[in-house]
């Protein structure tokens, strides 16, 4: 991986293709959870590696290269939510939250009429069933629940990073595992949750 | 409330470990979005490279012009003056193998002195004798009404005097050859008194004039004198000096000279001096290399707070032209406030940041005008010029918001993304004035504008203000050669 970096920081193109190819997955995996659709997904993870690739001096071998890189990618993706949301504020207010499922990420509708059956591959199903969950949740509720769940972000952090009131931050959580557990008992996934 | 953390869990669980297959198109695209950049940066490489190399070469011209400029030093007419006087002093010198033949014909009859006419290349080499015979120390004194009853030598070459002489005598112990050796015949031969040759000192072994002759140097204690070391002339005695027809320019060279003057060889050594003048008063006149240290501070300026500066500076005249270059350090403090943006990370906030110091290496170069009367020593000059600086030091203070727009801002010191940000090489115009106080000492006023934004080429440069380096640097310049 040093190698790697060394490459990268010399603005090698083979390197950097390495990097992409070795990190791509789990950066995407990121970039899924905050993004509303694959293509939001895919622009995000681009800027996040251009961020990554032209700032890489920044990384100074302190604590562990795919966690700066993971950094990065967040704030990435909180920079383009916030864009986004600057553009296209007027046309968020009139769009349903259905209008947010993308279809390769999550059929909601098939999910809805039960075509997905409990037999099929379940890691896939629950992971793609799961994410369709998440992007029910409105924009800002869904980014603080991401900070707080994946990328443990304390209340202060995501007041901080969201510039709101850590109480807002809260109320924001709340609201999102309370909307996720009705959903996933609504939709028979009572028994995941045992605890219920 | 105790499903909640399970909830967490069961997401974290089943989206962290989600498997995404690589896209090529998406690389593609990406990669095409880092070319630019990789062009940048490999550009920038090869300039960094670029400005090392020429601070190679200046380093290395600096170095070559300050040996020049000492070493002209040596060539100037007053020392140059001095080597012949020092020359002239060993014209009047003879290598001490020369009293070796001296020793051995004085067993002849005849008293007759072969010494070896030496050019000044031969100066150096061994001295021949007629033949391979070493030399003896059975020489018997010889009376000093003998020495000067002189009795003329065979061979146009050889030169006779019937004075008495004083020889200062190289004291390398020399195989004899035969050939090429010149007999002068009844030179008056005499040494001083033996004098056991201290260590490190110079042994004298003199053919003078003197009722105290103890007769000639003996061949061993000769052999045994340490090398290379030169007898001065006794100023009692008349000067054994050049047949007349060597050429006065190989006196000039300053090596040893062995031949005999018949006349007045005391008259002929002025001469050959004051010819050597005249070549060197006729010579053409070189350009004249000043070496100057100087250092100053710079004058506050709009963004600009006072700074140290300094370095060093040649100036070189060339006819009637002047000209100087230099090389100087300069340490500023600033306050500059810079706002910018990447170009190539669109969309991104601008930064804000500070440029609290830079440290800048400087190349003057130019032309100076002389507007006061030449050489006099307080010769003022007008100067006009370039400098290309490179920033070898900075400190910054960049506001970092982690890509977040309106997010907490870190100051961050020193941020590699100002490294980048900040254009480190820059060129300037520059000019000033410089005047020679003493021939020593003078002082300058230099003022300079760079051509070249101070924010790289990859970022916009949002700030009002200009970024464009300005200073007035005032400083004094101390001359290290003549």
């Amino acid at each position: 991986m040093e190698q790697i970096i060394r490459g990268c920081k010399q603005r090698q193109a083979d390197c950097q293709k390495l990097l992409y190819q070795q990190q791509f997955s789990p950066m995407m995996n990121i970039c899924t959870r905050y993004a509303g659709t694959r293509e939001d997904a895919e622009e995000m993870l681009n800027n996040g590696f251009l961020k990554i690739f032209s700032n890489i001096e920044q990384y100074e071998g302190k604590g562990s290269f795919e966690g700066w890189m993971k950094r990065v990618m967040v704030n990435t993706c909180l920079d383009y939510l916030k864009s986004k949301t600057h553009r296209n504020s007027t046309k968020m207010m009139v769009m349903g939250n259905e209008d947010l499922l993308p279809d390769d990420v999550f059929d909601h509708a098939l999910y809805k009429q039960g075509v997905f059956s409990e037999n099929e591959t379940e890691q896939k199903y629950n992971a793609r069933e799961l994410m369709g969950l998440l992007n029910l949740l409105p924009e800002q509720t869904r980014t603080i629940f991401n900070l707080f769940v994946f990328e443990a972000y304390s209340h202060k952090e995501i007041a901080q990073v969201m510039n709101m009131a850590e109480r807002t931050s809260q109320w924001h959580l709340a609201v999102a595992r309370k909307t996720l557990a009705e959903a996933l008992v609504n939709n028979n996934y009572s028994k995941k949750i045992a605890g219920l | 409330m105790s499903s909640r953390p399970n909830i967490d869990d069961l997401f974290r669980s089943e989206l962290e470990g989600q498997h995404h297959e690589f896209s090529d198109a998406l690389w593609q695209r990406l990669d095409a979005q880092l070319q630019p950049e990789r062009d940048a940066y490999h550009k920038k490489d090869r300039k960094r490279r670029a400005v090392w190399l020429l601070l190679a070469f200046l380093a290395i011209g600096g170095g070559s012009a300050w040996y020049l400029a000492v070493n002209r030093n040596s060539g100037n007419p007053e020392l140059a003056g001095t080597q012949q006087e020092k020359n002239t002093t060993q014209t009047i010198t003879t290598p001490q193998q020369e009293a070796a033949p001296v020793s051995r014909q004085d067993n002849n009859t005849n008293n007759n002195i072969t010494v070896s006419p030496q050019t000044s290349e031969q100066a150096t080499l061994p001295v021949t004798a007629k033949s391979n015979q070493p030399v003896t120390n059975t020489s018997t004194p010889v009376p000093n009404k003998t020495i000067t009853n002189t009795v003329p030598a065979p061979g146009p070459s050889e030169i006779q005097t019937g004075k008495p002489v004083a020889v200062k005598r190289n004291n390398n112990p020399v195989p004899f050859e035969t050939g090429n050796a010149k007999a002068i015949t009844a030179i008056p031969v005499q040494t001083k008194k033996q004098d056991k040759p201290k260590t490190g000192k110079t042994p004298v072994l003199n053919i003078a004039p003197a009722e105290k002759q103890t007769g000639v140097q003996p061949a061993e204690t000769v052999a045994e004198m340490p090398a290379a070391e030169v007898v001065k002339e006794e100023k009692t005695a008349p000067v054994i000096n050049e047949p007349v027809e060597q050429p006065l320019s190989e006196q000039k060279t300053g090596t040893i000279n062995s031949g005999i003057a018949p006349k007045q060889p005391e008259k002929n050594t002025v001469e050959t001096k004051s010819v050597t003048d005249k070549k060197a008063k006729n010579k053409p006149v070189r350009g004249k290399t000043g070496l100057l240290v100087t250092g100053g501070t710079n004058l506050s300026s709009p963004f600009r707070k006072p700074g140290v500066y300094g370095g060093i500076l040649v100036t070189k005249t060339i006819g009637d032209k002047h000209i100087f270059a230099g090389l100087k350090i300069a340490n500023n403090r600033l306050d500059h406030q810079l706002v910018f943006a990447a170009k190539q990370n669109q969309p991104q906030a601008e930064k804000d940041a500070v440029i609290e110091r830079l440290t800048i290496l400087q190349m003057p170069f130019g032309y100076e005008f002389a507007v006061s009367k030449k050489n006099r020593p307080s010769t003022t000059f007008l100067q006009v010029g370039f400098e290309p600086a490179y920033i070898t030091g900075l400190r910054t203070v960049y506001f970092d918001d982690r890509g977040i727009p309106g997010g907490p801002r870190e100051e961050v010191v020193n941020s590699p993304i100002m490294s980048k940000a900040i254009n480190r090489f820059n060129l300037s115009f520059i000019a000033g004035v410089r005047k020679q106080v003493t021939p020593r000492i003078g002082i300058s006023l230099t003022g300079g504008y760079s051509l070249i934004d101070i924010t790289d080429k990859q970022y916009y440069n949002r700030t009002s203000t200009n970024n464009n380096l300005k200073y007035i640097q005032a400083g004094l310049l101390f001359r290290l050669n003549k």
